[in-house]
C-alpha cells in the first residue's frame, strides 16, 4: 500500500525551528527551515544530517517550501542552502521572498554581535539563497515536476503567509505553517478548500486555549499607553521590524487620529520603514478593510508616526517609541529602555515572546533590580565612576505584557479541520501536553487519527489511493440506456466495460472498442453442462415438458421451442439426448453465453431438480 | 522497500562503527555481517545499507566477505540504486581497488547510454551486449505485431499475454467441462504476470530469473532448440542474462522521466570523482553533450548514442536539475588534464544556456560560475601554445571568438525581467572584467538604477572591480569617472536599502586602495561623514574599514622607510584657499612626487578652523595619565630616528589631514553607536590612532618635547554632534581629575588659572587663550586631548564582551532560575512566539 512518511526535524512537541520532512509518493520536501531562538548552539538549527549522512541534499529533497518569514520558519534557510548545500528549488509567496532577506540580515545582525560567532551565513549566503526562491502566488498550482504539485493558501498570521497543498497523483498533505483564523487589523483571516488531504499538518500553538477577543486586547492596549501619556510618561514598545509593529502602528494612528491626541509617536530604526514599504507593495495580501480604503488613504501611510533619532530619547515630555530589537537584548531598544527605566511615569510594552536571559525576559518575570555590567551606554546615563565594573539599574517603569501573536487557538483549529477534511491529522509546534489534549479532542470529534510525533520521529500513514479512470462516452451512454437510476455520487453501482491500461492511462471503454484498439479478434466463450434427468418419455416429449416447464416458471422471459429440437431461453441453448440402453435417462445438454451466466446457473440448478410431475407435453 | 526500524538501525550502525575501539568493533562487524549478508541477499539495496558497508569496510580490516556484499550491492539490478551505493563509496578517500573498476562502469553507465559517448572500455560487457542484443531482435522480429515499441520487454510480455490468451481459449472450446475449473488457470496466469510487471521495478534477481525461465517456456518451437543450447552452458547464460537485464534496466530507467532525472544527476555529479587522466576528455565531452540535450539539441548523430535513449533525451529538455549538476560538475572538471582540448566545446555550449530564453535563473548563474573557471583554464594555454602543439593555436583564436560573442548575450541578460539573472549577470561580468582587464562601465552604470537593491548593490561591487582597470588603461574617462563618484554618493545618502550602500563604501575602499592618495578627497570626507551615520551597521562598519585605510595611507607610522628615503618636498606654494577639500594630495602617501600644496610650516597662514595650531605647551600634557596601561604598539615616534625630515611635522600633518577628512568625527560616531561591532572597531582604531599620534604621556613631562605639543594642539569640530555633550562632559571630568593630581603634584598656581577658565567654558573665542591651554573652544576640542579622555582601554574590554553576556553570566543564570520558580504567568510567555 502506498504510504506517506512524516518526520519532524524541528517543532515536533516543541514551538521553534520549524521543520518537517514529508515523503510521499516517492517525493521527499522540506516544510520550512527555521531556526530556534532559545538557543545559540548547535540546536539552533534542524539536524540535517539526519536527511543524509554524506550532504547530498539536493539529490535526496525535491523542493522546500517555506510558509512565511518568521525566523522560525526560515532563519536556517541560508545555512541548509549554502552552507549544508541544497540546489534545488525553495518555494514560497511574493510577499515572504522579498520581507525574508530583512530578517535574516537582521538576525545575521544580532548572531555576529555576539561572541563568537564566526562561522556564520553571510549576506552573500542570503542573497545566492533567495536566487534560488520560486515565488508561488495563491491558489495556482504549481507543477514542481511532472508528478508533484502544490498549491498556496491564504493563512493570515503575518503578511504572505501562506498554507501549503502538496499533492503526488491521488495522495495529498496540507501543511498550514502558522495560521490565523480571525481577522485582524491589517490581515484576514486563514481559508482553504474542503481538499480531503491524506494529512492535514498544523500548527497548535494554542492547543488548549480559547482566546479572548482580539478587539478587547487592544483596548486594553490602547487604555494603557492612553494613560502613561497622558500622565507624561513615555512608553517604549519593542518589536521586530516586522509583522506586529505595523499592526500596532495602525492601531496606534488611529487612535490618535480619533483622540485627537498630540505626543509624538516614533520609529526606531530605518528597518521598520522599509517594513512598511513592504506592506504598501503587497496590499492585496492584506485584509478587505486596508485594500478597501486604500484608494482614499494608504493605511500605511502614517500621519502621526514619524522616524526616531536617538536624541530624541532625552527629549522631555510624553512618547511612544517603536524599537528593535523586540527583545531588549541589544541595539536601540535596549539603550532606550535604560535611560527611561528608573522613572516610574513611563511604561514598557512588550508585544511578544522573549528569550531566557534576554533583559526582556527578566524584566517580564517581574525583576526589579538588573545587574550590568559596566557597558558605554550605561556609563553615558548613570555616570558611575570609571573602574567599577558592575552596575545595578532599577526597573521603576511600568511593565506590561500584551499577546498580539495571531495564531489559530483551539477553536480555529478545531474549524479548519471541518474546511479541509482531512483523513488524518497530525500537529506541529505546539507543546506536547497541550497536544495530547487538543489530540484526544480532534479523535473525538472527528473520528480521524491525529498524530504527534516528536523531533526525529517518523509517522506512517497508509492511504488509500482512489484511482481515477477516464470511461469513454460510448460506454456511459450505452450505460444509461440500459435505464435504471440516473449516477448519483453517493450510491456505488456496478458497471461492465474493459479497462485498458496503457501509457499510464487508465481507461474504461466497452469490449468492442477495446477490442478494436487493441487489433483482437472476438472470441465468445460458451459454458456447457450437462445434466441427468430421469423422463420416461421420449426425447421430444422430455423437451415439450421442459419447454411448458419454463415457460411457467420464467414470466417474462423470451422461451422458444425451435424446429430443429432445441429450446432456447434467451441465448441459453437446451438440447435433450438419450442413450438405447437407458432410454429413460435423459441427458440435458445446456449451453449458454458468459453474459447470460446468471440465468444459465440458474436453469442448470433448476434442470438438476427434475420436472414436476403434472406437466403435459404439449 | 526497508522497514523504518531497520533503515534507523543501519543509520545507527553507520554512525557508532567508525567511532568504535578496536575489541569492540571486531565482534560488532562479526555480529552484524550476517544479517547484513541476509539483507543484501534479499535485494535490500538501501543506500543505508550502503554506508554501514562502507563504514565496516573503513573501520577494520578488509574482509573478503564485505567485499563480495559490496559487490553485490553494486550490481543491483535497479540502476538508481546502484549509482547512489557507487556513489556513496565516492565519498570517503577508500573505495575497495577492487570495485573501482565497477563503481566507475556503473556511475559513468548511464551517461555513456545517454549521450553515446564512449566512457567506459566494456569489453567483456560489450561481448554480453552484442548477444543480447542478438536474443532481443531475434524474439522481437518472431513476436512483434503491431506495436513497435522501444521497451522489449514489454513486447515480450504483451505477445505472451495473447498466447496464453490464446491457449486458454482452445481449451476451452476443446473440453466443455465444468467451466469454473478452465477459467481458473486464466485467472492465476493474469495475476502472476501482473506481479511479475510489478515487481521488475523493486527487482530481485530471483523474479528476473523466474521470468526469463517463464519466457523461455514459452518461447515458440523454433527458439526451444536455442534455449536448450544455452542450458547447456549454464554459467554463460547466466551472466547473459544478467547483462541483458542490467543494461535493459537501464534503459527502462531512462525512458522514465524521473528516474532518469535522478540516476543521470547522480551519473554526473560523480564524473569529476571517477575520472582519470585518459578520460576526463571524453567526460568532458560527454557532459557537454548532456548540456546540449538538456537544450533541446538531440545528441549528435557521429555518436552513435544509445539506440532507445531518444526518449530519454526528450526526458532531458529543459530540466534545470540535470543542468545545475552538469554545470557543476563542469566547473570542477575544469582542472582535468583533458580540459584544454574541449575548450570550444564546452565554452559553446555554455553560451547556449546563456542565449536560451528558457533558462533557468539557477542554471544560469552554475553557468557563469562554470564559465569563470573554463576561462582560466583557457587563459593557461596562451602561454603553453606556442611550446605544446601548433594546434592549439586556432582552438585558441576560437575561443577568443567565444568570449566576443559573449558581450551581446550579457547586456541582453542585464535586461531580464528577473532579477536574479540580472544579479548573476552583473556579478560575472565583474569578475570577467577582472579575469580579462576588459572594462563594461556604461553597462554597469545603467544597472546603478536597477529597481532592486541587491542588482544595484552588485552594479557597484561590479564597477569597484572594474574601475581600475578604465584607469590602468588611460581611458579618456576622467568625466565619467566623476559622474560615477557623485552617482555612488547618491546612493550612500539616498537609498533605502542597505546593500547598495555597503557595496559604495566597499567601493571607495578599493577605490582607495587602487587610487592612493585619491584625488578626490572631497568624495572621502562625504562617505566618510555619510557612512558613520548610516543606519546600517555594516555600512557602519565599512566605514571603519575606511578609515582605518586612510589612517594606514596617512601615518607615518605605517610607512616609516618611504619617511626617510622620499622626503616629502615642503613648499612655501600653500595658501589658506588651497586648504578647501578641492584637491588635497598626502605627500606620505605611496605616490609622493606630487608637490603637496597643503602643508606649511607657517602657522600664522593657516586659518582653518581644523589647521594646525602651535601654541604654548599645554599644562594638561605634563600631568600624568590617570590610567597606566602599557600599550602594545608603540609609538612610531619614539623609534623612528630622526632624519632630516621633521618626523613630528610629518605626524601633524597626518592628524591634520584625518581631521580634514572627517575621521575623527567618523571614528566619535562608530565610538558612541549602540551597535556593539561598530563602537568596538571604532574604540580599537582611536587607541591606534591616540597610541600613533598623540605623545604618550606616561614617560614623563621631561619627555616632552615641543613637537608633541604640536601634535597636542591638532583640533577638530565638535559642534552638531550627537556627541558633543558627552565628549564635552569627559573633557572636563578628565580635565577636573587631572588637575587634582597636578596640584597635588606641583602645587603650583597656574592650575588656578586653569580652573577658572574652565568655568568659563565655551563662553567665547577669548576663553581659547593659547596661555591657559584652553582646548575646547568655539565647539572644537583638541584631538589627542579628547583621546585621552574617553577611558579608550576601558570601553575595549567592555565592548569586547558579547551582547549576550549579561545573559551567560552565572548571576542571569541564578535569577533566571529562581524566577522560573514562580511561573503563573509565564505560561504564555513562552508560548507566544514570534
Amino acid at each position: 500500500m502506498p504510504e506517506i512518511k512524516v518526520t519532524p526535524l524541528g517543532a515536533g512537541q516543541d514551538v521553534g525551528r520549524s521543520c518537517i520532512l514529508v515523503s510521499i509518493g516517492g517525493k521527499n520536501i522540506m516544510l520550512d527551515c527555521g531556526m530556534h531562538m532559545g538557543f545559540n548552539d548547535d540546536r539552533r538549527f534542524p539536524d540535517f544530517s539526519y536527511i543524509t549522512q554524506q550532504g547530498r541534499l539536493t539529490e535526496f529533497l525535491d523542493c522546500v517550501i517555506i510558509s512565511h518569514f518568521h525566523l522560525d520558519h526560515c532563519g536556517a534557510l541560508p545555512y541548509m542552502s549554502e552552507m549544508v548545500g541544497y540546489d534545488g528549488p525553495i518555494y514560497m509567496t511574493h510577499p515572504t521572498k522579498a520581507i525574508c532577506p530583512i530578517l535574516l540580515e537582521d538576525f545575521r545582525k544580532i548572531t555576529v554581535d555576539k561572541k563568537g560567532e564566526t562561522n556564520f551565513f553571510t549576506s552573500q549566503m542570503i542573497k545566492d539563497c533567495m536566487k534560488k526562491v520560486v515565488p508561488l502566488n495563491l491558489h495556482q498550482t504549481v507543477q514542481v515536476d511532472d508528478e508533484l504539485e502544490i498549491k498556496a493558501y491564504y493563512a493570515g498570521h503575518v503578511l504572505g503567509a501562506a498554507m501549503v497543498q502538496i499533492k503526488v497523483g491521488s495522495e495529498s498533505v496540507v501543511y498550514t505553517g502558522d495560521y490565523n483564523m480571525t481577522p485582524d487589523r491589517h490581515l484576514g483571516a486563514a481559508w482553504i478548500d474542503k481538499c480531503r488531504p491524506d494529512i492535514l499538518i498544523s500548527e497548535s500553538t494554542y492547543a488548549t486555549t480559547i482566546r479572548d477577543s482580539k478587539r478587547c486586547r487592544e483596548r486594553d492596549f490602547l487604555k494603557k499607553v492612553h494613560e502613561t501619556v497622558e500622565r507624561g510618561g513615555k512608553v517604549l514598545i519593542p518589536v521586530f521590524a516586522l509583522g506586529r509593529a505595523q499592526e500596532l502602528c495602525i492601531l496606534l494612528e488611529t487612535f490618535w487620529e480619533r483622540m485627537n491626541m498630540k505626543a509624538p509617536i516614533y520609529f526606531s530604526t530605518g528597518l521598520t520603514e522599509k517594513a512598511n514599504h513592504y506592506y504598501k507593495l503587497f496590499i492585496t495580501w492584506t485584509n478587505q478593510k486596508i485594500r478597501k480604503t486604500f484608494v482614499q488613504r494608504n493605511m500605511f501611510e502614517f500621519k502621526h508616526i514619524k522616524a526616531f533619532d536617538r536624541s530624541y530619547a532625552d527629549n522631555p515630555g510624553p512618547m511612544v517609541v517603536f524599537a528593535t530589537p523586540g527583545m531588549l537584548h541589544a541595539g536601540q531598544s535596549l539603550q532606550i529602555f535604560k535611560k527611561w527605566a528608573g522613572n516610574e511615569k513611563n511604561m514598557i510594552i512588550m508585544p511578544g515572546y522573549c528569550v531566557q536571559g534576554t533583559i526582556g525576559h527578566k524584566i517580564l518575570n517581574g525583576q526589579k533590580k538588573l545587574e550590568m555590567e559596566n557597558r558605554q551606554t550605561v556609563i553615558e546615563i548613570e555616570r558611575c565612576e570609571p573602574g567599577c565594573c558592575h552596575l545595578s539599574l532599577e526597573v521603576k517603569l511600568q511593565v506590561e505584557y500584551m499577546s498580539f501573536s495571531a495564531h489559530a487557538d483551539a477553536k480555529g483549529i478545531m474549524q479548519l479541520i471541518r474546511m479541509a477534511e482531512p483523513r488524518n491529522m497530525l500537529l506541529v509546534h505546539g507543546e506536547a501536553k497541550k497536544m495530547e489534549f487538543l489530540k484526544d479532542k480532534i479523535e473525538q470529534e472527528f473520528t480521524i487519527n491525529c498524530f504527534m510525533p516528536a523531533n526525529g520521529e517518523t509517522t506512517t500513514v497508509i492511504t488509500n489511493p482512489s484511482v481515477p479512470v477516464d470511461i469513454s462516452l460510448n460506454l456511459l451512454k450505452r450505460e444509461m440506456a440500459l435505464g435504471g437510476p440516473l449516477p448519483d455520487p453517493k450510491k456505488p453501482r456496478t458497471m461492465h466495460g474493459t479497462l485498458i491500461m496503457k501509457d499510464n492511462s487508465l481507461r474504461l471503454v466497452s469490449p468492442e472498442q477495446a477490442l478494436k484498439e487493441l487489433g483482437l479478434n472476438e472470441h465468445q466463450l460458451r459454458f456447457t453442462c450437462r445434466v441427468q434427468l430421469q423422463d420416461p418419455h421420449s426425447d421430444p416429449d422430455t423437451l415439450s415438458r421442459i419447454y411448458t416447464h419454463l415457460k411457467s416458471v420464467l414470466k417474462g422471459y423470451t422461451i422458444q421451442h425451435l424446429p430443429d429440437g432445441t429450446v432456447m431461453v434467451e441465448s441459453i441453448v437446451i438440447k435433450v439426448s438419450s442413450s438405447a440402453e437407458e432410454p429413460n435417462t435423459k441427458v440435458l445438454l445446456l449451453s449458454w453465453s458468459y453474459q447470460d451466466e446468471d440465468l444459465g446457473s440458474f436453469l442448470s440448478t433448476l434442470l438438476k431438480k427434475g420436472l414436476p410431475s403434472g406437466l403435459s407435453s404439449m | 522497500m526497508m522497514c523504518h526500524q531497520v533503515l534507523q538501525g543501519l543509520r545507527l550502525l553507520a554512525l557508532t562503527l567508525p567511532e568504535l575501539e578496536a575489541p569492540l568493533r571486531g565482534s560488532v562487524i562479526r555480529r552484524v555481517l550476517g544479517p547484513l549478508e541476509g539483507l543484501v541477499r534479499e535485494g535490500r539495496r538501501a543506500v543505508a545499507l550502503m554506508d554501514v558497508l562502507l563504514a565496516t569496510y573503513r573501520s577494520g580490516p578488509c574482509d573478503s566477505r564485505l567485499v563480495s556484499l559490496m559487490a553485490s550491492m553494486l550490481n543491483s539490478q535497479n540502476p538508481s540504486d546502484a549509482a547512489l551505493c557507487a556513489a556513496a563509496t565516492l565519498h570517503p578517500e577508500t573505495c575497495p581497488p577492487g570495485l573501482r573498476q565497477k563503481v566507475v562502469a556503473v556511475l559513468l553507465g548511464p551517461l555513456q547510454m545517454v549521450t553515446g559517448v564512449t566512457l567506459l572500455d566494456w569489453t567483456n560487457d560489450r561481448h554480453t551486449d552484442q548477444q543480447t542484443d542478438h536474443r532481443h531482435t531475434d524474439r522481437q522480429t518472431d513476436h512483434r505485431h503491431t506495436d513497435q515499441q522501444t521497451d522489449h520487454r514489454h513486447t515480450d510480455r504483451q505477445t505472451d499475454h495473447r498466447h496464453t490468451d490464446q491457449q486458454t481459449d482452445h481449451r476451452h472450446t476443446d473440453q466443455p467441462a465444468d467451466h469454473r475449473h478452465t477459467d481458473q488457470p486464466t485467472d492465476h496466469r493474469h495475476t502472476d504476470q501482473q506481479t511479475d510487471n510489478r515487481h521488475t521495478d523493486r527487482d530481485h534477481r530471483q523474479t528476473d530469473h523466474r521470468q526469463t525461465d517463464e519466457d523461455h517456456k514459452q518461447t515458440d518451437e523454433d527458439h526451444r532448440q536455442t534455449d536448450e543450447d544455452h542450458r547447456q552452458t549454464d554459467t554463460d547464460q547466466d551472466r547473459q542474462t544478467e547483462g541483458r537485464s542490467s543494461l535493459s534496466l537501464l534503459l527502462d530507467h531512462l525512458n522514465h522521466k524521473p528516474s532518469c532525472i535522478s540516476l543521470l544527476c547522480v551519473s554526473v555529479s560523480s564524473a569529476p570523482y571517477v575520472t582519470d587522466m585518459d578520460s576526463s576528455a571524453s567526460v568532458i565531452l560527454a557532459v557537454v553533450s548532456l548540456l546540449r540535450i538538456c537544450n533541446g539539441h538531440s545528441p549528435s548523430p557521429e555518436s552513435k548514442a544509445a539506440i532507445g535513449c531518444s526518449k530519454a533525451s526528450t526526458n532531458l529538455i529543459g530540466c534545470s536539475k540535470v543542468q545545475r549538476c552538469c554545470l557543476d560538475s563542469l566547473a570542477s572538471l575544469s582542472t582535468c588534464p583533458g580540459a584544454v582540448e574541449r575548450v570550444v566545446e564546452v565554452f559553446h555550449v555554455l553560451v547556449q544556456n546563456l542565449q536560451n530564453p528558457d533558462s533557468d535563473p539557477t542554471v544560469l548563474q552554475k553557468n557563469y560560475q562554470a564559465m569563470l573557471r573554463w576561462l582560466s583554464v583557457s587563459a593557461e594555454p596562451n602561454s603553453l601554445a606556442d611550446l605544446v602543439t601548433e594546434d592549439l593555436l586556432p582552438v585558441l583564436k576560437k575561443r577568443v571568438c567565444v568570449v566576443t560573442d559573449l558581450l551581446p548575450v550579457l547586456k541582453k541578460r542585464v535586461c531580464d525581467v528577473r532579477w536574479e539573472v540580472r544579479d548573476s549577470t552583473l556579478e560575472f561580468l565583474g569578475q570577467l572584467c577582472e579575469a580579462l582587464s576588459c572594462t563594461v562601465t556604461p553597462i554597469l552604470l545603467e544597472a546603478l538604477c536597477d529597481q532592486e537593491s541587491y542588482v544595484r548593490a552588485s552594479a557597484i561591487s561590479a564597477l569597484a572591480r572594474t574601475l581600475p582597470l578604465s584607469d590602468q588603461q588611460g581611458e579618456p574617462g576622467n568625466q565619467t569617472q566623476e559622474q560615477t563618484l557623485g552617482q555612488l554618493l547618491d546612493i550612500l545618502s539616498q537609498d533605502s536599502e542597505g546593500f547598495p550602500r555597503r557595496a559604495v563604501v566597499q567601493f571607495f575602499i578599493s577605490w582607495l586602495k587602487t587610487h592612493p592618495s585619491s584625488s578626490s578627497s572631497s568624495s572621502l570626507c562625504s562617505v566618510l561623514s555619510l557612512g558613520s551615520t548610516d543606519l546600517d551597521w555594516e555600512v557602519k562598519v565599512h566605514t571603519l574599514e575606511l578609515v582605518e585605510l586612510l589612517m594606514e595611507e596617512t601615518l607615518p607610522g605605517h610607512q616609516e622607510s618611504e619617511l626617510g628615503s622620499a622626503p616629502p618636498p615642503y613648499g612655501g606654494s600653500g595658501g589658506t584657499n588651497l586648504l578647501t577639500h578641492t584637491d588635497l594630495t598626502h605627500p606620505y602617501a605611496v605616490t609622493p612626487s606630487q608637490p603637496s600644496p597643503l602643508l606649511t610650516h607657517t602657522p600664522t597662514e593657516l586659518t582653518h578652523p581644523y589647521a594646525v595650531t602651535p601654541s604654548q605647551p599645554s599644562p594638561l600634557t605634563h600631568t600624568h595619565p590617570t590610567d597606566t596601561h602599557t600599550h602594545p604598539t608603540h609609538t612610531p615616534l619614539t623609534h623612528t630616528p630622526p632624519t632630516h625630515t621633521h618626523p613630528t611635522t610629518s605626524v601633524v600633518c597626518g592628524l591634520s589631514r584625518l581631521v580634514e577628512l572627517g575621521v575623527v568625527t567618523a571614528l566619535l560616531n562608530g565610538l558612541f553607536d549602540c551597535d556593539r561591532p561598530v563602537a568596538l572597531k571604532a574604540c580599537s582604531l582611536l587607541l591606534r590612532l591616540r597610541d600613533a599620534v598623540c605623545p604618550s604621556r606616561s614617560l614623563g613631562k621631561g619627555a616632552m618635547t615641543t613637537d608633541d605639543t604640536t601634535v597636542a594642539t591638532v583640533t577638530f569640530d565638535l559642534r552638531g554632534q550627537v556627541w558633543e555633550r558627552e565628549v564635552t562632559r569627559k573633557l572636563q571630568e578628565k580635565r577636573g581629575s587631572d588637575w587634582v593630581k597636578e596640584s597635588r603634584e606641583v602645587g603650583c598656581d597656574r592650575p588656578n588659572k586653569n580652573r577658572d577658565s574652565d568655568r568659563t567654558d565655551g563662553a567665547g573665542s577669548e576663553a581659547c587663550d593659547r596661555s591657559t591651554g584652553k582646548s575646547v573652544c568655539e565647539g572644537s576640542a583638541r584631538v589627542c586631548e579628547v583621546l585621552w579622555s574617553l577611558g579608550l582601554e576601558e570601553r575595549q574590554s567592555v565592548l569586547s564582551q558579547s551582547s549576550d553576556h549579561v545573559q551567560n553570566s552565572p548571576l542571569s543564570l541564578l535569577e533566571d532560575i529562581l524566577n522560573a520558580t514562580d511561573t503563573s504567568h509565564t505560561d504564555e510567555v513562552i508560548v507566544d512566539c514570534y
